[in-house]
């Protein structure tokens, strides 16, 4: 791979490219499904290649499935043809950050290769699941699903580098809906959308209780078809982790991105309130906020040796004690905040998509709190875990979440349930309503598989590490009754 | 891209290979061209072809399904084998609907040759035009100038043969000053049929009005919502409110109101894959031929798409709607028209004594399904209306919303249709709405 690799390397430069680089992608998935008992099993192997080039700092990107020398020639030339096109219409030549060159072999690690695991063990699994959701009339639809997806990855650069990259990622989850009562209600676990996602092997799987939850999701679903509705009112709100996933996600992962400072995306995804002005000014927070970056972290799902760009992963700060610190960065964007090295945050969706900037694995560091104990430290207030819907304007500012589940809180007691629960608030004002995070024994690590950004669109993996938090007087309950 | 004959070849080889009871075979092959423009200079600038093909096995009651690139003849019988060691290891089996044969389609207008091969530089010298226009006025330019042709074909071991092509080219543009934008954009089978000068004056002159625009209370307004806001909207429709699943399981808005009202009588909804431009297929992902559905009649609910085991469910004919032979997620409306009314913009403007104009909305997701009920931003463009004439540009609003609510509280229909791109297979035509009691439910600071 490296050899055809090369021919792409050198062939651009042939043609006049001043900077190219490789990726050859083959990407291996199995997805299974069950629904109602009915099992859906679809394995997809892909592969292909993109050439990248920098022709007097403007860019070109090509791609093809054909893996033939004559097809890779013919790709590269195409590439610096759009390149040429591009500088054109060019204020400025795009500023390469430098990066050492490498040669490795990078690999997630994992203790059971998931596509060894036999498929009647895995089905077997997932109907027990789902043999255990439907048993009451009220649940018209389970969703079991395991998904596993393998990508190796061939990148060869001009300034030298040739890295393979083994990536491997597991996940899993179900979801029910109940109907009756004049409503239908959701619920999920580990979390909505698909479930938990690791990167790692089946091992993953087997440590997610995934059998052992599955009576009181269920019964939570039905109980909710009765719950009173979250009232529309001012709260004090505590999220659970799997929500604050989302809220980190929108509210400090896509805002940071420095391609939407800059005003890359305005035309689609939008831009961002995190303007370089702000950068290590700006009040993100409350003082116990701090929110870390880290391609480097075992079970993320944007870890990983090297982005495509060919840099080295890392760690780093984005907010620290409440003040804006950093942005995810590119080679070509770094120098924008005096950077004389890219954060790493560059990805592809696959070998058809060039790599743009991506949120890393952003987390909420933890704080001191039990859950126990902060619940018993709210007078008034309300607990809303798994999301169930998203909203954020494009600047990254007004946000509106659904969440599945919710409960009320009076005088520190856990107490009623609640249903069709949504907060709303204005980012840097609900950070900085943030007053209490629960500690490391509260926090994990979750996955985010359906990130989608970029024309053409793409699709990115990442993970946000969360405990639960408090935020105070919040907008809750919008659009149901006071 | 490959010809109907070579696709033919491939799906053929592969049905004759196969040992299965039944087999069905699906290619569906993009190529995508974009040069991508923002702070008024080419940011990005792609180029790609990709095919994918999907083998669906069926042994006894079991199935295997396996999805590849590249279509060489070598793969055919590693997917094959894959396929079926999928299916053999399954224990439990499930109903298996028999194939599809051989059927006969309608043609869909949604093809144009010469607009699947575009050189870089006609689409840079598009882009230079717009940005030029921009400059002018001192704004920063972003957007994209894309070419694209999709083919998709579904062939089977029953004699089925199906084959689509759709081609589209889309100019996006948003114009920007310090404190304010405008947007326009078009989606046309040609593009020869583009106009970059027509889209670039309308999202100067949008992003000139709502210069400095001023903060307005949340709350319930008449608003007219231009064609993209109305699309942003009714998309829901489609993946939600007119399931036809979750309409036979009882999980919709519109589950047990068939024959009654549900929007205002000027609304007539279609589901129409044969308007020129949609983006539609004359075919399901089965290869049943698909049906225009008269979905909501004079504001009453008449139709519901249907797959066989949606059909089988209602005791209701296959509307050739299906999303696949396993698909689970349920029989969608991919191609929504919303009948034109007579109103220009103008008229709708000149009749509103206090309202909003909305160009389009923003990241809009469902809320409570059961309810219709959406949120989402404004975006690009939103405009106070007072005294028939239009004021000043405002900062952007939440809006939390019943969709139905919305459909049964329009008062005006405006005089064009705008198509815009839904995804694969799928696109929506919908003209202007002016809507009463339009709820925004929260300011943001720009």
């Amino acid at each position: 791979m490296f050899k055809l690799g090369n021919l792409a390397i050198e062939t651009a430069k042939h043609f006049g490219a001043d900077y190219a680089d490789i990726r050859i992608i083959e990407t291996k998935n199995e997805d299974l499904n069950v629904r109602n008992g009915k099992v859906n099993a679809d394995y997809s192997q892909t592969l292909g290649f993109g050439v990248r080039v920098l022709y007097k700092g403007s860019w070109g990107f090509a791609s093809s499935d054909t893996l033939t020398s004559e097809e890779v020639k013919r790709i590269s030339k195409e590439a610096v043809l759009i390149a040429k096109a591009s500088s054109s219409l060019q204020t400025a030549k795009v500023k390469w950050a430098k990066e050492p060159s490498y040669k490795d072999h990078w690999f997630t690690p994992a203790l059971k290769n998931p596509f060894r695991i036999p498929l009647e063990k895995k089905l077997e699994l997932m109907l027990s699941i789902d043999e255990i959701l439907r048993k009451k009339p009220e649940i018209k639809v389970s969703t079991v699903e395991m998904s596993f997806q393998n990508i190796r990855k061939w990148f060869v650069n001009s300034e030298g580098s040739e890295i393979l990259q083994d990536l491997l990622r597991s996940g899993a989850g179900y979801s029910v809906t109940s109907v009756g009562n004049n409503d239908m209600q959701v619920r999920s676990y580990p979390a909505s959308f698909g479930g938990q996602y690791y990167s790692g092997g089946y091992e993953i799987i087997e440590q997610m209780e995934l059998l052992q939850n599955a009576e009181r999701v269920r019964e939570e679903a039905i109980a909710l078809l009765t719950a009173d509705e979250c009232e529309e009112k001012t709260s004090d709100l505590i999220i659970g982790g799997s929500q604050m996933v989302l809220q980190i996600h929108e509210s400090v992962g896509h805002a940071t991105e420095l391609d939407r400072v800059l005003g890359y995306e305005a035309n689609y995804a939008g831009t961002s309130f995190a303007t370089l002005e702000k950068y290590k000014k700006f009040t993100y927070g409350s003082p116990i906020v701090n929110l870390f970056a880290d391609t480097t972290m075992p079970l993320g799902l944007a870890t990983m040796g090297y982005d495509d760009d060919g840099v080295k992963a890392q760690r780093w700060d984005i907010v620290k004690n409440g003040t804006l610190k950093g942005y995810m960065t590119n080679r070509e964007l770094a120098h924008k905040i005096g950077d004389e090295r890219s954060k790493g945050c560059s990805r592809s969706q696959g070998f058809s998509s060039i790599p743009i900037i991506r949120i890393a694995n952003l987390s909420l560091a933890p704080g001191e709190w039990e859950l126990d104990d902060l619940i018993k430290d709210t007078k008034n207030g309300v607990y809303m875990d798994t999301n169930k819907s998203w909203s954020i304007d494009q600047m990254r500012l007004n946000f509106q979440f659904g969440c599945e589940i919710g409960y009320e809180i009076k005088n520190g007691k856990k107490g009623k349930m609640l249903k069709n629960c949504s907060y709303q608030d204005i980012t840097p004002e609900f950070w900085g309503k943030c007053d209490a995070i629960c500690n490391e024994n509260h926090w994990d690590l979750w996955g985010v598989i359906n990130c989608g950004k970029g024309q053409p669109g793409q699709r990115a993996e990442m993970s946000h590490g969360s405990a639960p938090a408090r935020f105070k007087k919040v907008k809750i309950g919008i659009g149901n009754k006071k | 891209m490959l010809t109907k004959s070579k696709i033919h070849q491939f799906t053929d080889k592969v049905i004759k290979a196969s040992d299965a009871d039944m087999t069905t075979v699906s290619i569906a092959g993009e190529r995508e061209a974009l040069t991508r423009f923002s702070n008024n200079e080419i940011t990005q600038n792609v180029d790609s072809l990709r095919y994918t093909f999907t083998i669906r096995c069926v042994y006894k009651d079991k199935v295997g399904v396996v999805t590849g690139t590249s279509l060489e003849a070598k793969n055919i019988k590693k997917f094959l084998e894959m396929a079926k060691q999928i299916a053999l290891n399954q224990k439990t089996g499930k109903k298996i609907f028999p194939l599809a044969e051989m059927q006969e389609y309608k043609t869909c207008k949604g093809y144009d040759k010469s607009t699947e091969e575009v050189a870089p530089q006609v689409r840079a010298d598009m882009v230079k035009t717009a940005v030029k226009m921009c400059a002018k006025e001192k704004m920063s330019a972003a957007g994209i100038m894309s070419n694209t042709a999709v083919v998709y074909a579904i062939a089977n071991s029953k004699g089925l043969f199906a084959f689509n092509e759709n081609s589209n080219a889309t100019f996006s543009i948003t114009a920007q000053t310090k404190n304010s934008s405008g947007w326009s954009e078009d989606t046309q089978t040609s593009l020869k049929k583009i106009n970059v000068m027509h889209d670039a004056e309308t999202a100067i002159k949008k992003a000139k009005l709502s210069k400095n625009p001023k903060s307005i209370e949340a709350g319930k307004y008449t608003v007219i919502l231009e064609p993209a806001a109305v699309a942003d909207i009714i998309s829901f429709l489609s993946y939600t409110v007119f399931n036809g699943l979750r309409y036979a399981e009882g999980r919709t808005f519109l589950s047990g109101k068939l024959g009654q009202k549900v929007a205002d009588e000027k609304i007539n909804l279609f589901d129409d894959p044969y308007i020129e431009g949609i983006g539609g297929m004359p075919f399901d992902f089965e290869g049943f031929p698909k049906k225009k559905l008269s979905l909501i009649e004079k504001g009453v609910f008449k139709d519901i798409p249907t797959d066989r085991k949606v059909a089988e469910m209602l005791k209701m004919e296959n509307s050739g709607h299906s999303l696949g032979a396993d698909d689970e997620y349920g029989p969608l409306p991919l191609n929504l028209h919303i009948e034109k009314g007579d109103k220009s913009m103008e008229e709708m403007i000149k009749s509103t004594r206090k309202g909003i104009l909305v160009t389009q909305f923003h990241y809009v997701n469902i809320l409570d399904p059961m309810k219709t009920l959406i949120t989402g931003m404004t975006r690009n463009g939103i405009f106070l209306i007072e005294n028939g004439q239009l004021k000043h540009g405002l900062k952007n609003l939440r809006f939390t919303q019943s969709i139905m609510d919305t459909l049964m509280n329009a008062e005006m229909l405006g005089s064009k249709t705008l198509v815009q791109s839904g995804g694969f297979g799928g696109g929506f035509s919908v003209p202007a709405m002016k809507v009463r009691d339009f709820h925004f439910t929260s300011k943001t600071e720009f």
